[in-house]
């Protein structure tokens, strides 16, 4: 929109200091008819720009008169005029000259009224528009990329300010959403169906394939991994004969897995998923082929699963699982050694330090206790402790 | 010092030099890096422990209030005395109560199945003899208890009644024990010293492989006809100390009853216990005593005073260090294996079955599972002739990983036992031992014995004794 009042502008400052009178019997072009009629599907509302008229158009002039020609007048107008010019009558062409020359010269002139009323009027409808559409943000210049920017991103500038005009940038990405969602669902409704008049029974692979390759497909994208094929195969499918098959997983070292009893190789080194493919058919054939030459068997090698861990599956013991019968098991067994444990004498920690302890107060108290049992004579009772025997002797 | 120096030419007699006989033991050792002290015998153990225990706790007291700082200062500890404190065997707790009723170990209620399950108590006599032979260690928990007993458990009676044939039919028991940490294997085997000891046979123990393996002691190489082996001087000395001493009232009966070549003249019907105290008084002359005495212990019993030659027992712990290369160099800057140091080879060739005594005998070994180097074939050894006993699927080994030969080729026809945990029957006797002792609080009954059974992963003695005894709550 801003674009479009630019243009005007610039046609009308055009027209203003043009030489040349411009002469026009048709209305100004109209700008908007050349834009689409409507958007696809948008919130911001239509605006009708007002139609300016920045030119002033030529009045028609005419008058009867006898036939007049001026050569020179006629080679300075501009074609449609030189039709005009041609059809009107002579008093008329009179008429164009002399409007002709006044225009001439009040636009000429730059100090004429005209001129300078129409300059003014132009200027202020210029500015009036420069200040309804600011001029775009000047593109920077670049800077250059030295050691300390280099990577960075350029630098875009202020953001343009918002007219409130139109929706949110959220609210676009949610619209852009809902359109990409009903195209898939009209896929799935329309297009999907199809695919079932491809449909192939499936067709298990029989013993003269033992061969099984696999192949990955990033639906038309370049991807690196896009040429790469393995295949996988049973070495006991290549009906070959047991000390044969021996020797072949003996030469296939850690491709051979001997959980799964299966050899797995691919190949992505040549461009295309059919050359790798050949590649492995023809590496598989030369081992069959090697494996079949009798000339040294392996059987002095021994299998070599150094690159292979087999997983541990743990299971959960059947015999610890508490059925009902256990249960019952354990319930009598628990009884019979309570029953054993009531029969028996039980020795704790604590009943042997308190039976130490009184053996050990008895080792103490018996000679005590003994001494106290010896009679004392009843006369000499006494006269120790009283100091007597020195006094009586 | 200066007298092998001629002072003029700055030379010493080429003979002095090869023959160089330090007068004393701790002058020079052969051919170590570490200090004298570290490789002398370890202090013998009298019988008076408990003072012994006094005179360290005085020492360390002693040096802690003695420093002037305060706290942290102080006299650091005396060269050796750490190692001292780290290595010493208390066998005796007098706070924990005497055990009535607890019997001694004798030579009859060893064999007798109504011991099984049943703590036996260790004569003084045996306990002096084990002592000597350094069978305890400091890691077991005898100074838990009044005075050392053991469990007598069904591999115990298993393990005596093997001995007890091969002592009657003259045969060799060769036998590895193996298990998990804690199991009891040391124990067992001391059972077993014990057990040969009351039937009067010579006991010889290494109590640890490690200390033959690590480099501590010095080594010599010395050639026995094409091939070189190392005898180890010192610790062969030490070790012939500790024979004599184990087996003091075996060898003092005994005679020598043939002539060997010797360094120094020997009186001709000298006793095996004198015989063994000489070796062990110099270390320059330890190997050829040693290997005199190991042929007349193997020599054939003869009639005559002092000549029976009653059965030996070989005992060694920590198998995996005789079981791989140990950290002595040979001329070619190479590690020595252990078997071909003079003395593990000795075991390894009655172990392996390539020598047999022949008044009968039976060598056990022990593995560790603590601090023990890789030996990957001793472990699949012990497998697979755990499985082949069993009758079981024998496991193969690795094509693809490296094997020493040696180490399948002693194992190959030895006995591996291996040790598992107690039943709940012998962990009741065990823990009701311990509430005897007044060091378990709790009535030892059914739940107690299960519980404790289970959280020692299936009667593994080692934890038992810790979640009952060592850890109380």
């Amino acid at each position: 929109m801003a674009t479009a009042a630019k243009q005007i502008c610039r046609q009308a400052r055009q027209v203003s200091q043009h030489r040349a009178p411009a002469f026009t019997t048709r209305p100004s072009q109209c700008l908007y008819a050349q834009r689409p009629s409507l958007r696809s599907l948008s919130t911001s509302a239509l605006r009708s720009e007002e139609q300016k008229d920045a030119a002033p158009s030529a009045d028609d002039t005419s008058s009867d008169s006898a036939p007049y020609f001026n050569k020179t007048f006629y080679a300075t107008l501009s074609r449609d005029d030189k039709l005009d010019y041609r059809t009107v009558s002579a008093s008329e062409r009179r008429k164009m000259e002399r409007v002709a020359s006044e225009l001439s010269d009040a636009f000429d002139n730059k100090t004429s009224r005209i001129s300078r009323e129409l300059t003014e009027y132009v200027n202020q409808m210029a500015d009036e528009v420069n200040e309804e559409f600011p001029e775009p943000p000047q593109e920077r210049e670049r800077r250059m990329d030295g050691f300390f920017n280099m990577g960075e991103k350029e630098d875009i500038g202020p953001d343009e300010e918002f007219g409130e005009d139109d929706v949110s940038s959220i609210a676009h990405g949610e619209l852009e959403q809902q359109r990409e969602m009903r195209e898939y669902a009209r896929l799935a409704g329309w297009e999907m169906p199809l695919l079932a008049d491809l449909q192939v029974p499936f067709q298990p692979p029989t013993s003269a394939t033992p061969l099984r390759f696999r192949y990955t497909t990033y639906m038309g994208e370049q991807h690196p991994a896009s040429r790469k094929v393995v295949v996988e195969f049973d070495p006991s499918d290549l009906k070959l004969s047991e000390q044969q098959t021996s020797k072949l997983i003996k030469l296939l070292g850690s491709r051979y897995n001997p959980s799964t009893k299966t050899v797995k190789m691919s190949a992505e080194h040549f461009e295309t998923q059919a050359q790798n493919r050949r590649y492995l058919g023809d590496t598989v054939n030369s081992l069959i082929a090697e494996a079949k030459d009798p000339k040294d068997t392996f059987e002095d090698v021994p299998f070599d699963f150094r690159h292979h861990k087999p997983k541990r599956v743990l299971r959960f013991p059947e015999e610890w699982l508490l059925t009902e019968e256990r249960k019952r098991a354990l319930e009598e067994k628990r009884r019979l050694g309570l029953e054993q444990e009531q029969k028996r004498q039980l020795i704790s920690g604590v009943g042997a330090i308190e039976q130490q302890r009184e053996i050990d107060l008895a080792a103490v108290e018996a000679p005590i206790a003994e001494a106290a049992q010896v009679k004392i004579p009843a006369g000499k009772m006494g006269k120790k402790e009283m100091g007597q025997k020195g006094r009586r002797s | 010092m200066s007298g092998s120096i001629c002072l003029r030419c700055l030379a010493r007699p080429v003979a002095a030099i090869e023959t160089a006989a330090p007068t004393s033991r701790i002058a020079t050792a052969a051919f170590s890096t570490s200090a004298p002290l570290a490789a002398n015998p370890p202090k013998k153990k009298g019988p008076a422990v408990a003072v012994k225990k006094q005179q360290h706790t005085k020492s360390f007291t002693k040096a802690r209030a003695g420093g002037k700082g305060g706290s942290g200062g102080g006299r650091p500890p005396q060269q050796g005395e750490r190692k001292a404190m780290r290595k010493r065997i208390v066998l005796s707790n007098t706070n924990a109560l005497e055990v009535h009723g607890l019997e001694d170990m004798t030579a009859k209620n060893i064999v007798d199945s109504q011991s099984a399950g049943k703590m036996l108590g260790l004569s003084n006599e045996v306990l002096d003899a084990l002592r000597a032979a350094a069978a305890f260690k400091p890691t077991q928990g005898w100074s838990l208890f009044r005075r050392p007993a053991t469990l007598v458990r069904k591999e115990t009676l298993e393990v005596v009644r093997q001995l007890e044939e091969a002592g009657d039919k003259k045969s060799t028991v060769r036998q590895v024990i193996f298990g998990e940490k804690g199991s009891g294997k040391s124990v067992l085997q001391l059972q077993a010293m014990a057990a040969a000891l009351l039937k009067g046979w010579v006991v010889i123990h290494i109590p640890e492989a490690q200390e033959l393996s690590i480099g501590h002691t010095s080594y010599q190489p010395v050639k026995i006809g094409e091939e070189t082996v190392y005898v180890q001087p010192h610790y062969i000395a030490q070790l012939l100390g500790q024979i004599a001493k184990a087996n003091y009232t075996v060898l003092s009966h005994l005679r020598l009853s043939k002539q060997h070549n010797l360094p120094i003249p020997v009186q001709s019907n000298i006793s095996l216990v004198r015989f063994a105290e000489l070796g062990a008084g110099d270390a320059d002359i330890a190997w050829p005593f040693f290997t005199a005495l190991w042929s007349e212990l193997t020599a054939p019993s003869a009639e005559g005073e002092g000549m029976a030659r009653p059965p030996v027992l070989l005992t060694l712990d920590s198998l995996n260090f005789a079981m791989g290369n140990t950290t002595y160099l040979n001329a070619e800057l190479q590690n020595i294996h252990a078997h071909d140091l003079a003395l593990v080879r000795q075991y390894m060739d009655i172990l392996s079955g390539a020598e047999s005594l022949p008044n009968g005998g039976a060598v056990i070994a022990a593995t560790t599972e603590s601090n023990k180097p890789a030996s990957p074939a001793l472990d699949f050894a012990c497998e697979r002739n755990e499985a082949l006993q069993a009758g079981k699927e024998v496991p193969e080994w690795d094509p693809y990983v490296k094997v020493d030969r040696r180490v399948l080729k002693v194992m190959e026809g030895a006995e591996a036992l291996h040790l598992k945990g107690l039943s709940k029957d012998e962990a009741r006797g065990v823990m009701e031992y311990y509430a005897r002792s007044g060091m378990l609080r709790q009535t030892v009954n059914d739940s107690l014995v299960g519980e404790k059974w289970a959280l020692s992963g299936g009667g593994i003695i080692g934890e038992l004794e810790r979640s009952s005894v060592v850890m109380r709550v």
